[in-house]
Protein backbone atom coordinates (compact mmCIF):
# COMPACT_ATOMS: atom_id res chain seq x y z
CA UNK A 1 0.00 0.00 0.00
CA UNK A 2 1.45 3.33 -0.97
CA UNK A 3 1.85 6.00 1.64
CA UNK A 4 -0.72 8.19 -0.06
CA UNK A 5 -3.41 5.58 -0.11
CA UNK A 6 -5.91 5.91 2.63
CA UNK A 7 -6.85 2.58 4.13
CA UNK A 8 -10.40 1.43 4.07
CA UNK A 9 -11.92 1.72 7.48
CA UNK A 10 -14.35 -1.02 8.25
CA UNK A 11 -14.10 -1.16 11.99
CA UNK A 12 -16.48 1.13 13.76
CA UNK A 13 -15.78 2.75 17.08
CA UNK A 14 -17.07 0.63 19.97
CA UNK A 15 -19.74 1.77 22.34
CA UNK A 16 -17.54 4.14 24.37
CA UNK A 17 -19.09 7.53 23.75
CA UNK A 18 -16.47 9.78 25.26
CA UNK A 19 -17.17 12.87 27.27
CA UNK A 20 -20.54 13.47 25.71
CA UNK A 21 -21.91 10.33 27.32
CA UNK A 22 -24.35 9.47 24.57
CA UNK A 23 -26.68 6.55 25.10
CA UNK A 24 -26.24 3.03 23.86
CA UNK A 25 -29.33 3.52 21.74
CA UNK A 26 -27.25 5.08 19.02
CA UNK A 27 -24.21 2.90 19.53
CA UNK A 28 -26.14 -0.31 18.93
CA UNK A 29 -27.27 0.61 15.42
CA UNK A 30 -23.73 1.70 14.67
CA UNK A 31 -22.42 -1.63 15.78
CA UNK A 32 -24.99 -3.27 13.53
CA UNK A 33 -23.81 -1.04 10.72
CA UNK A 34 -20.35 -2.48 11.16
CA UNK A 35 -21.69 -5.88 10.22
CA UNK A 36 -24.25 -4.94 7.62
CA UNK A 37 -22.17 -2.29 5.96
CA UNK A 38 -19.58 -2.67 3.30
CA UNK A 39 -16.61 -0.68 2.18
CA UNK A 40 -14.95 -0.27 -1.13
CA UNK A 41 -12.00 1.57 -2.52
CA UNK A 42 -13.26 3.87 -5.22
CA UNK A 43 -9.80 4.53 -6.61
CA UNK A 44 -9.38 8.18 -5.70
CA UNK A 45 -9.98 7.60 -2.02
CA UNK A 46 -12.06 5.66 0.38
CA UNK A 47 -15.77 5.24 0.23
CA UNK A 48 -17.71 3.80 3.10
CA UNK A 49 -21.22 2.81 2.31
CA UNK A 50 -23.94 1.13 4.24
CA UNK A 51 -27.11 -0.43 3.02
CA UNK A 52 -29.94 1.48 4.56
CA UNK A 53 -32.84 -0.01 2.69
CA UNK A 54 -36.25 -0.67 4.06
CA UNK A 55 -36.68 -0.48 7.76
CA UNK A 56 -32.97 -0.05 8.37
CA UNK A 57 -32.99 3.69 8.35
CA UNK A 58 -30.40 4.73 10.85
CA UNK A 59 -29.32 7.80 12.60
CA UNK A 60 -25.67 8.26 11.74
CA UNK A 61 -23.64 10.00 14.41
CA UNK A 62 -21.07 11.72 12.24
CA UNK A 63 -18.55 12.09 15.06
CA UNK A 64 -18.70 8.37 15.70
CA UNK A 65 -18.56 7.72 12.02
CA UNK A 66 -15.26 9.40 11.28
CA UNK A 67 -13.73 9.15 14.73
CA UNK A 68 -11.04 6.57 13.93
CA UNK A 69 -10.14 8.38 10.77
CA UNK A 70 -9.96 11.65 12.68
CA UNK A 71 -7.78 10.20 15.42
CA UNK A 72 -5.44 8.71 12.84
CA UNK A 73 -5.06 12.05 11.10
CA UNK A 74 -6.71 10.70 7.97
CA UNK A 75 -9.58 13.15 8.17
CA UNK A 76 -8.98 16.72 9.31
CA UNK A 77 -12.29 18.50 9.75
CA UNK A 78 -10.64 21.93 9.98
CA UNK A 79 -9.42 21.44 6.43
CA UNK A 80 -11.47 18.82 4.64
CA UNK A 81 -15.21 18.85 4.21
CA UNK A 82 -17.28 15.85 5.08
CA UNK A 83 -18.77 14.62 1.83
CA UNK A 84 -22.05 12.77 2.04
CA UNK A 85 -23.48 11.23 -1.10
CA UNK A 86 -27.02 9.93 -0.93
CA UNK A 87 -28.71 7.56 -3.31
CA UNK A 88 -32.15 6.15 -3.68
CA UNK A 89 -33.96 3.71 -5.94
CA UNK A 90 -36.14 4.65 -8.87
CA UNK A 91 -39.30 2.83 -9.86
CA UNK A 92 -37.27 0.22 -11.71
CA UNK A 93 -35.08 -0.46 -8.71
CA UNK A 94 -32.07 1.27 -10.21
CA UNK A 95 -29.81 3.27 -7.94
CA UNK A 96 -30.01 6.99 -8.61
CA UNK A 97 -28.78 10.09 -6.82
CA UNK A 98 -31.18 11.26 -4.15
CA UNK A 99 -31.17 14.85 -5.32
CA UNK A 100 -33.94 17.05 -3.96
CA UNK A 101 -34.51 15.00 -0.83
CA UNK A 102 -33.48 16.18 2.59
CA UNK A 103 -31.07 14.93 5.21
CA UNK A 104 -31.95 15.86 8.74
CA UNK A 105 -29.21 17.09 11.04
CA UNK A 106 -29.84 17.04 14.74
CA UNK A 107 -27.63 17.82 17.73
CA UNK A 108 -27.72 19.74 20.94
CA UNK A 109 -28.05 22.97 18.96
CA UNK A 110 -31.35 21.87 17.48
CA UNK A 111 -32.63 20.31 14.29
CA UNK A 112 -32.55 21.35 10.67
CA UNK A 113 -32.76 19.70 7.26
CA UNK A 114 -30.44 20.25 4.32
CA UNK A 115 -31.44 19.48 0.77
CA UNK A 116 -29.32 17.04 -1.19
CA UNK A 117 -28.07 18.62 -4.41
CA UNK A 118 -28.67 17.16 -7.85
CA UNK A 119 -25.43 15.20 -7.64
CA UNK A 120 -26.65 13.54 -4.47
CA UNK A 121 -24.22 15.54 -2.36
CA UNK A 122 -24.24 17.36 0.93
CA UNK A 123 -20.82 18.91 1.53
CA UNK A 124 -20.20 20.01 5.09
CA UNK A 125 -17.22 21.94 6.43
CA UNK A 126 -16.85 21.84 10.21
CA UNK A 127 -14.43 23.11 12.77
CA UNK A 128 -13.13 20.74 15.42
CA UNK A 129 -15.76 21.84 17.88
CA UNK A 130 -18.64 21.02 15.56
CA UNK A 131 -16.92 17.86 14.40
CA UNK A 132 -16.82 16.55 17.95
CA UNK A 133 -20.39 17.61 18.74
CA UNK A 134 -22.05 14.36 17.69
CA UNK A 135 -23.95 16.03 14.90
CA UNK A 136 -26.27 13.27 13.79
CA UNK A 137 -27.70 12.71 10.35
CA UNK A 138 -31.11 11.14 10.03
CA UNK A 139 -31.91 9.57 6.71
CA UNK A 140 -35.49 9.68 5.54
CA UNK A 141 -36.98 6.41 4.30
CA UNK A 142 -36.79 7.76 0.75
CA UNK A 143 -33.01 7.79 0.90
CA UNK A 144 -31.75 4.24 0.60
CA UNK A 145 -28.07 4.80 1.07
CA UNK A 146 -25.66 7.46 2.23
CA UNK A 147 -21.96 7.14 1.66
CA UNK A 148 -19.40 9.20 3.46
CA UNK A 149 -16.65 9.86 0.98
CA UNK A 150 -13.08 10.70 1.79
CA UNK A 151 -11.42 11.74 -1.45
CA UNK A 152 -7.70 11.23 -1.50
CA UNK A 153 -7.03 14.65 -3.01
CA UNK A 154 -10.02 16.77 -2.03
CA UNK A 155 -10.22 20.17 -3.61
CA UNK A 156 -12.86 22.80 -4.14
CA UNK A 157 -15.51 22.42 -5.35
CA UNK A 158 -16.63 18.97 -4.37
CA UNK A 159 -18.81 17.72 -7.21
CA UNK B 1 -58.81 47.90 -37.25
CA UNK B 2 -61.27 46.52 -34.72
CA UNK B 3 -59.65 43.16 -35.11
CA UNK B 4 -56.26 44.70 -34.42
CA UNK B 5 -57.51 46.45 -31.26
CA UNK B 6 -59.06 43.22 -30.12
CA UNK B 7 -55.81 41.39 -30.59
CA UNK B 8 -53.91 44.01 -28.63
CA UNK B 9 -56.47 43.84 -25.83
CA UNK B 10 -56.24 40.06 -25.76
CA UNK B 11 -52.48 40.15 -25.56
CA UNK B 12 -52.60 42.77 -22.81
CA UNK B 13 -55.08 40.73 -20.79
CA UNK B 14 -53.02 37.59 -21.17
CA UNK B 15 -49.84 39.33 -20.08
CA UNK B 16 -51.33 41.02 -17.02
CA UNK B 17 -51.55 37.92 -14.85
CA UNK B 18 -47.98 37.00 -15.73
CA UNK B 19 -46.80 40.47 -14.77
CA UNK B 20 -48.72 40.16 -11.55
CA UNK B 21 -47.01 36.87 -10.73
CA UNK B 22 -43.64 38.44 -11.40
CA UNK B 23 -44.27 41.26 -8.99
CA UNK B 24 -45.56 38.89 -6.35
CA UNK B 25 -42.44 36.73 -6.75
CA UNK B 26 -40.19 39.72 -6.30
CA UNK B 27 -42.07 40.67 -3.16
CA UNK B 28 -41.72 37.14 -1.81
CA UNK B 29 -37.97 37.31 -2.10
CA UNK B 30 -36.00 38.74 0.77
CA UNK B 31 -32.39 39.73 0.70
CA UNK B 32 -30.01 39.29 3.60
CA UNK B 33 -26.61 40.93 3.56
CA UNK B 34 -23.52 40.25 5.56
CA UNK B 35 -23.57 38.14 8.70
CA UNK B 36 -27.09 37.99 10.02
CA UNK B 37 -28.74 36.10 12.86
CA UNK B 38 -30.29 32.80 11.90
CA UNK B 39 -33.20 33.69 14.17
CA UNK B 40 -33.88 36.71 11.95
CA UNK B 41 -33.98 34.49 8.87
CA UNK B 42 -36.32 31.99 10.49
CA UNK B 43 -38.53 34.74 11.89
CA UNK B 44 -38.90 36.21 8.41
CA UNK B 45 -39.90 32.78 7.16
CA UNK B 46 -42.39 32.19 9.96
CA UNK B 47 -43.88 35.59 9.27
CA UNK B 48 -44.47 34.55 5.70
CA UNK B 49 -45.59 30.93 6.01
CA UNK B 50 -47.15 30.96 9.45
CA UNK B 51 -46.08 29.58 12.82
CA UNK B 52 -47.65 26.14 12.59
CA UNK B 53 -45.63 24.73 9.76
CA UNK B 54 -42.01 24.13 8.90
CA UNK B 55 -40.06 26.79 7.06
CA UNK B 56 -38.26 25.81 3.88
CA UNK B 57 -35.63 28.29 2.77
CA UNK B 58 -34.19 28.58 -0.69
CA UNK B 59 -31.09 30.71 -0.50
CA UNK B 60 -29.35 31.93 -3.63
CA UNK B 61 -25.90 33.34 -3.01
CA UNK B 62 -24.98 36.34 -5.13
CA UNK B 63 -21.91 38.49 -5.25
CA UNK B 64 -21.76 42.25 -4.96
CA UNK B 65 -22.36 42.49 -8.72
CA UNK B 66 -25.55 40.48 -8.43
CA UNK B 67 -24.09 37.46 -10.18
CA UNK B 68 -24.70 34.02 -8.78
CA UNK B 69 -21.72 32.56 -6.91
CA UNK B 70 -21.35 28.87 -7.73
CA UNK B 71 -20.35 26.56 -4.90
CA UNK B 72 -20.49 29.29 -2.28
CA UNK B 73 -20.47 28.42 1.38
CA UNK B 74 -23.33 29.16 3.73
CA UNK B 75 -21.64 29.27 7.10
CA UNK B 76 -23.47 28.87 10.38
CA UNK B 77 -21.66 29.88 13.55
CA UNK B 78 -23.35 28.19 16.46
CA UNK B 79 -21.48 29.77 19.35
CA UNK B 80 -20.83 26.89 21.73
CA UNK B 81 -21.61 24.42 18.96
CA UNK B 82 -18.78 25.49 16.70
CA UNK B 83 -18.97 26.20 13.00
CA UNK B 84 -20.65 24.41 10.14
CA UNK B 85 -20.62 25.50 6.51
CA UNK B 86 -22.51 23.91 3.66
CA UNK B 87 -21.50 24.10 0.04
CA UNK B 88 -24.16 25.46 -2.29
CA UNK B 89 -24.72 23.94 -5.71
CA UNK B 90 -23.33 25.10 -9.03
CA UNK B 91 -26.12 27.68 -9.24
CA UNK B 92 -25.24 29.11 -5.85
CA UNK B 93 -28.40 27.71 -4.33
CA UNK B 94 -28.63 26.17 -0.90
CA UNK B 95 -31.80 24.77 0.63
CA UNK B 96 -32.35 24.39 4.32
CA UNK B 97 -35.51 23.94 6.32
CA UNK B 98 -36.49 24.11 9.92
CA UNK B 99 -39.28 22.19 11.61
CA UNK B 100 -41.51 24.35 13.82
CA UNK B 101 -39.77 25.34 17.03
CA UNK B 102 -36.75 23.21 16.09
CA UNK B 103 -34.21 25.86 16.86
CA UNK B 104 -33.77 28.30 19.64
CA UNK B 105 -30.35 29.36 18.60
CA UNK B 106 -28.18 32.42 18.46
CA UNK B 107 -26.43 31.12 15.37
CA UNK B 108 -25.13 33.61 12.84
CA UNK B 109 -25.27 33.06 9.09
CA UNK B 110 -22.54 34.34 6.80
CA UNK B 111 -21.55 33.79 3.19
CA UNK B 112 -18.09 32.71 2.17
CA UNK B 113 -16.25 31.53 -0.90
CA UNK B 114 -13.36 29.23 -1.60
CA UNK B 115 -11.12 29.71 -4.65
CA UNK B 116 -11.69 26.95 -7.16
CA UNK B 117 -9.02 24.30 -7.09
CA UNK B 118 -8.12 24.88 -3.45
CA UNK B 119 -6.39 21.82 -2.06
CA UNK B 120 -8.11 21.02 1.21
CA UNK B 121 -5.23 18.94 2.48
CA UNK B 122 -2.67 21.74 2.28
CA UNK B 123 -4.52 24.53 4.08
CA UNK B 124 -7.18 24.89 6.71
CA UNK B 125 -10.60 26.48 6.45
CA UNK B 126 -9.62 29.76 8.06
CA UNK B 127 -6.94 30.37 5.45
CA UNK B 128 -8.64 29.18 2.28
CA UNK B 129 -12.16 30.48 2.82
CA UNK B 130 -12.96 34.16 2.46
CA UNK B 131 -15.97 36.28 3.33
CA UNK B 132 -18.07 37.07 0.28
CA UNK B 133 -17.66 40.83 0.27
CA UNK B 134 -20.92 42.55 -0.59
CA UNK B 135 -22.56 39.18 -0.90
CA UNK B 136 -26.30 38.79 -0.77
CA UNK B 137 -28.44 35.85 0.18
CA UNK B 138 -31.59 36.10 -1.93
CA UNK B 139 -34.08 34.09 0.05
CA UNK B 140 -37.47 32.63 -0.74
CA UNK B 141 -39.59 30.92 1.87
CA UNK B 142 -42.12 28.19 1.57
CA UNK B 143 -43.91 25.99 4.04
CA UNK B 144 -43.67 22.27 4.43
CA UNK B 145 -45.27 19.69 6.65
CA UNK B 146 -42.55 17.99 8.67
CA UNK B 147 -42.52 14.23 8.93
CA UNK B 148 -42.72 12.81 12.40
CA UNK B 149 -39.39 12.95 14.17
CA UNK B 150 -38.00 9.51 14.73
CA UNK B 151 -37.20 8.66 18.29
Amino acid sequence: MSASTRPIECERRPAGRGARGRMLGVAAPLALLAFTGGAQDSGGGTRIEFDLHGEFVFDVDLTEDFYHRYRAGLFVPESEPLVMRATTLDDDGDVIMAGGKYLRFTWDQGTFDVRIDRNGLVVLHMDDQAAMSHLTTVLPPTVSSMAREFPEYPNHPIQ
Amino acid sequence: MKLCRGAILAVALSVLPLAGCGVAGAQDQREFRGPFPLAELIAAGVEQVGPDTGVEIRMEVRGADGAVVPYALVQLDWGDGGRTAFQSDVEGVFWIRFPPFALDSEAVVSLRTIPHGTDFVVEDYASFSRPLEGGVAAVRFSSYVPAATRG
